[in-house]
């Protein structure tokens, strides 16, 4: 989404844009392209993940320039700041892949 | 009006055979005891607890907590602010108190974690970040302070095993004042080597750079200070407070290797008390991990930014460094009942000006103490300034 007001982009939605305080957006869509900011391997999951661990989770800058929080299916040792990744699937949550 | 600390006491921390209203009753009645007053002299209750609806199965709880103390009618409030919901029923206390509302508060903090399981006490912390966009993911508490670690190390350019030895060597030195302290969770010491293998719990920080799951209580009660001779002769002047908010949505902040919220509601705290950093003589600081005592520390400006890691493994934060930070041990040893946390630091203050710790972890003839408390993945924070009072 973007502020109507002062063009910022958000993604995931936010109710109130912390740039200029607008609180009208346009519905737009972005790319599914980003760049790995920070990341982290979980490896002592919450109950309701038990399953999944260990996973890793990362900030991801995307090319537009939001950030988002999302898992990334990786080798641990491919895992590093500033590698690029696109959005493989949408459902239970975001997932990431390195490209 | 200025406001002063007259009685203070706290449970033993760990994990303990004992009930949430227990702890309350315990704390509540020391502290009120240490004040020299009768419980009905109390105007307010103000009381401090993160999560009892998950931890315990009890919901309304400020009145769970007068009729703990046998207070039948005194006004009672339950504030939650995460982690710092400690830290945020002293500063309603305060704020009534110095209004001329009310007389004698009693503020208290208290949390029973350890009648669920690891897995579960996970899940219930994890809810003080943004649920919708990272609890769904699996995010835990320790990886959120991970991403902070990471940013930090990569801001500053340190190779992973720098990084490894500087964590470790605040989980040892917290550790150390821990083994002194009689009330702490862990009394144990904690080598550099031993923190380095221990186990990864979310990369890069591991079981050693974790605060523990802690049951515990902490209650303080505050006078006015042109009062507080009547009920001590060993006041604590509250000096200073600061609080400020981040963004809860760990996405959204620009800069993860800076506690933004820390040096906000440092600044404020210090700006009101009219003291500078380096004037502090000992601070208590929240170590739920060990990456945020590093952040605190910059953040509260003992050290300038990307400092606070060399001079941590330089011992310059140890009982006889340049500022001693966490002399209780922490909340890496102490141990962190989160609703509580917060009103314990200022519990150690208070013993600290007495001259009441253990005397390998007692301050030198301390003028200025500071607390830093904080809620969530570094969001909530509440910053204190006390004095001696006498």
């Amino acid at each position: 989404m973007k502020c109507e007001n002062c063009g910022a982009r958000y993604e995931p939605p936010i109710n109130t844009c912390l740039d200029c305080g607008g609180i009208d957006f346009d519905q737009t869509t972005i790319s599914d392209t980003g760049e790995i900011e920070v990341w982290t391997t979980i490896y002592v999951p919450p109950l309701s993940h038990g399953e999944d661990a260990p996973y890793h989770i990362a900030v991801i800058r995307m090319d537009e320039g939001p950030k988002l929080t999302a898992r990334v299916k990786a080798d641990s040792e491919d895992m590093e700041a500033g590698k690029k990744v696109e959005l493989v699937s949408d459902e239970k949550f975001k997932l990431f892949r390195i490209i | 009006m200025d406001v002063s600390i007259v009685g203070a006491s706290e449970t033993e921390f760990g994990n303990l055979d004992k009930t949430y209203r227990d702890l309350i009753s315990e704390a509540g009645h020391k502290a009120i005891k240490d004040a020299d007053v009768d419980k009905d002299e109390i105007d307010s209750l103000y009381f401090g607890s993160y999560s009892p609806e998950r931890f315990v199965h009890q919901g309304h709880t400020a009145a769970l907590a007068s009729l703990s103390l046998g207070m039948k009618h005194v006004p009672t409030t339950r504030i939650e602010n995460a982690c710092s919901s400690g830290g945020a029923a002293f500063k309603e206390a305060y704020l009534a108190v110095a209004s001329g509302e009310y007389d004698l508060a009693l503020v208290l903090g208290a949390e029973k974690m350890t009648d669920v399981g690891t897995g579960e006490a996970t899940e219930i912390l994890s809810m003080a970040g943004d649920d919708e966009h990272e609890g769904g993911l699996g995010m835990t508490f320790p990886g959120l302070f991970a991403l902070m670690a990471q940013a930090y190390k990569q801001e500053y350019g340190f190779s992973s095993s720098d990084f490894r030895e500087i964590l470790s060597s605040i989980s040892r030195k917290n550790h150390l004042n821990g083994f002194y302290n009689e009330k702490a969770h862990f009394n144990t010491k904690m080598s550099v080597e031993d923190a380095n293998n221990s186990k990864m719990i979310a990369s890069p920080l591991r079981l050693a750079d974790c605060s523990p799951i802690t049951d515990g209580a902490a209650a303080l009660v505050l006078a006015p200070s042109d009062k507080a001779e009547e009920y001590s002769e060993e006041p604590i002047s509250i000096e200073g407070f600061g609080h400020a908010t981040d963004l809860l949505s760990i996405h959204l902040r620009e800069d993860l290797s800076k506690s933004k919220a820390t040096s906000q509601a440092a600044e404020e705290s210090y700006n009101m008390a009219s003291v500078k950093p380096q004037e502090i003589d000992f601070a208590e600081l929240h170590d739920c991990f060990t990456i945020n005592e590093i952040l605190a520390l910059e953040g509260l400006g003992f050290f300038s930014p990307g400092e606070a890691a060399e001079a941590s493994k330089k011992g310059k934060t140890g009982m006889s460094g340049d500022i001693p930070i966490n002399p209780s041990g922490g909340l890496k040893a102490k141990g962190h009942p989160v609703g509580a946390t917060g009103i314990g630091q200022i519990v150690e203050c208070v013993k600290q000006f007495r001259g009441e710790a253990e005397k390998e972890r007692q301050v030198e003839s301390p003028n200025l103490g500071l607390t830093h408390n904080i809620g969530g993945p570094a969001v909530s924070c509440f910053v204190n300034i006390f004095s001696k009072g006498w």
